[in-house]
């Protein structure tokens, strides 16, 4: 088993996590995941997240002129965005707790 | 650097084909916007985010799972109606035309609501078919409370769905809208037609019926067995008959101004009769029935659904005391 597994059912949540102090386009969100340490995530889904929860009606969006280089598509958390944040994270927190626990070495 | 992008996106396209075209129209729409930014950084993209199959096929897993069972889609038809989405939405200040509908939702959330009230007011006899206000019974203000209660709840039936999507709700309020959109379509059709003059209403008061009626001709002899023949249709017809009472025409039925001006002839005729001096006394002794008695012969009697053309053609017969 490898992490990219285990990404799959989180990616929602990480990616509204990046953006919950600072909204960023694409490839510098993909940028802060891998900084925060989920080095084997790919462009392609953070793309594909990123368009979902926007179909989802969780992010906004807007476009910044660059100096040097295309437009850049920056997303931002909406309420309904942060609230889907808050009862992740509450999910996550109820998750991770239990698999702690299960397979805590005595 | 553009053809690159623009080849790797063909690439991602194709792998995807097997996708329902508005899903994967969706989800690509933003990706050559995208590579261009990710090309900006420098470097192939092949080089930055590996081939585009593998591309594809991460791409792919992001998709939330399809739902099972449910064979009929509008995706097909909404991937049609998207392009003339974003062509008309310029000519109303918008980005698409479905932007500027959003914004009068609350508009026709309150005519729901009112045409609900009329829903609701019918089985009670809620108004006329051409009422604006329903009436509750007969009540006009139980028909503004109500009115007021529905325009309510529509709109926060509205607010709520909009924002709240539990399903039950959704179909609820679904299934209300139509059958409210279907009754206020026929209402509005209905009450178009009244309005318009296809079907005039009646000028006049109905009036507590009048009995002791008789039909008599100008020599005051009564006239029996009498019936009207509509010379348009061929068939007999049903009849209204206005009274000319002595010095005052149709006494009660109809103002004097507006029985004239509807029925000059008939007007004309009353004003002649008056002229000579005074009516003939009617003749009863033809039928054998008791004086005052109503007569059983004549067919002349109120019908609800007689043309007002009827009523002048009959009229100038039956002389001086007939009525409606």
């Amino acid at each position: 088993m490898d992490t990219t597994q285990l990404l799959k059912g989180v990616l929602d949540l990480a990616v509204l996590a990046v953006l919950r102090e600072e909204d960023g386009y694409g490839y510098d969100i993909l940028r802060r995941l891998r900084a925060a340490g989920l080095e084997e995530i790919g462009d392609a889904s953070v793309y594909g997240t990123l368009r979902r929860l926007f179909a989802a009606g969780y992010l906004t969006t807007y476009v910044v002129p660059s100096e040097e280089g295309p437009h850049r598509k920056y997303y931002a958390l909406n309420p309904a965005g942060r609230s889907q944040l808050k009862q992740g994270r509450e999910i996550w927190r109820g998750f991770a707790s239990t698999m702690d626990s299960l397979l805590q070495e005595s | 650097m553009n053809e690159d992008i623009a080849r790797y996106t063909a690439a991602v396209t194709a792998a995807l084909s097997d996708l329902p075209v508005a899903q994967r129209e969706e989800l690509l729409e933003d990706l050559p916007a995208h590579l261009a930014e990710v090309a900006s950084e420098g470097g192939s993209l092949v080089d930055r985010l590996g081939t585009p199959t593998a591309y594809a096929a991460e791409l792919r897993a992001t998709l939330a799972p399809v739902p099972r069972g449910h064979r009929f889609t509008v995706e097909p038809l909404l991937a049609r109606w998207r392009p003339v989405d974003r062509r008309l939405g310029p000519l109303f200040g918008h980005e698409r035309f479905t932007d500027f509908a959003v914004l009068l939702r609350p508009a026709w959330w309150i005519l729901r609501g009112y045409f609900a009230a009329f829903l609701l007011a019918a089985p009670l006899g809620g108004g006329g078919p051409q009422a604006l206000i329903p009436r509750l019974g007969s009540s006009l203000l139980g028909g503004l409370v109500l009115t007021a209660g529905c325009v309510l709840g529509s709109l926060w039936l509205g607010r709520t769905t909009a924002v709240n999507r539990r399903r039950g709700l959704r179909v609820f309020g679904g299934i209300a809208t139509a059958v409210t959109a279907l009754f206020g379509f026929v209402y509005l059709l209905n009450a178009d037609g009244n309005l318009s003059g296809s079907r005039p209403a009646p000028a006049y008061a109905e009036q507590s019926s009048t009995s002791n009626v008789v039909l008599v001709d100008a020599q005051g002899h009564l006239v029996t067995g009498v019936r009207v023949l509509d010379l348009d249709t061929g068939d007999w017809a049903a009849v209204r008959v206005y009274t000319c009472d002595d010095g005052g025409i149709a006494a009660g039925l109809l103002s004097q101004d507006d029985w004239s001006w509807r029925y000059p002839a008939l007007a004309q005729y009353c004003a002649r009769l008056r002229g000579q001096n005074g009516f003939p006394t009617p003749d009863l002794s033809a039928t054998g029935s008791p004086a005052g008695s109503p007569a059983p012969g004549p067919s002349v009697s109120p019908s609800a659904g007689a043309g007002p053309s009827a009523g002048p053609s009959a009229s100038p017969s039956p002389g001086p005391s007939a009525t409606r």
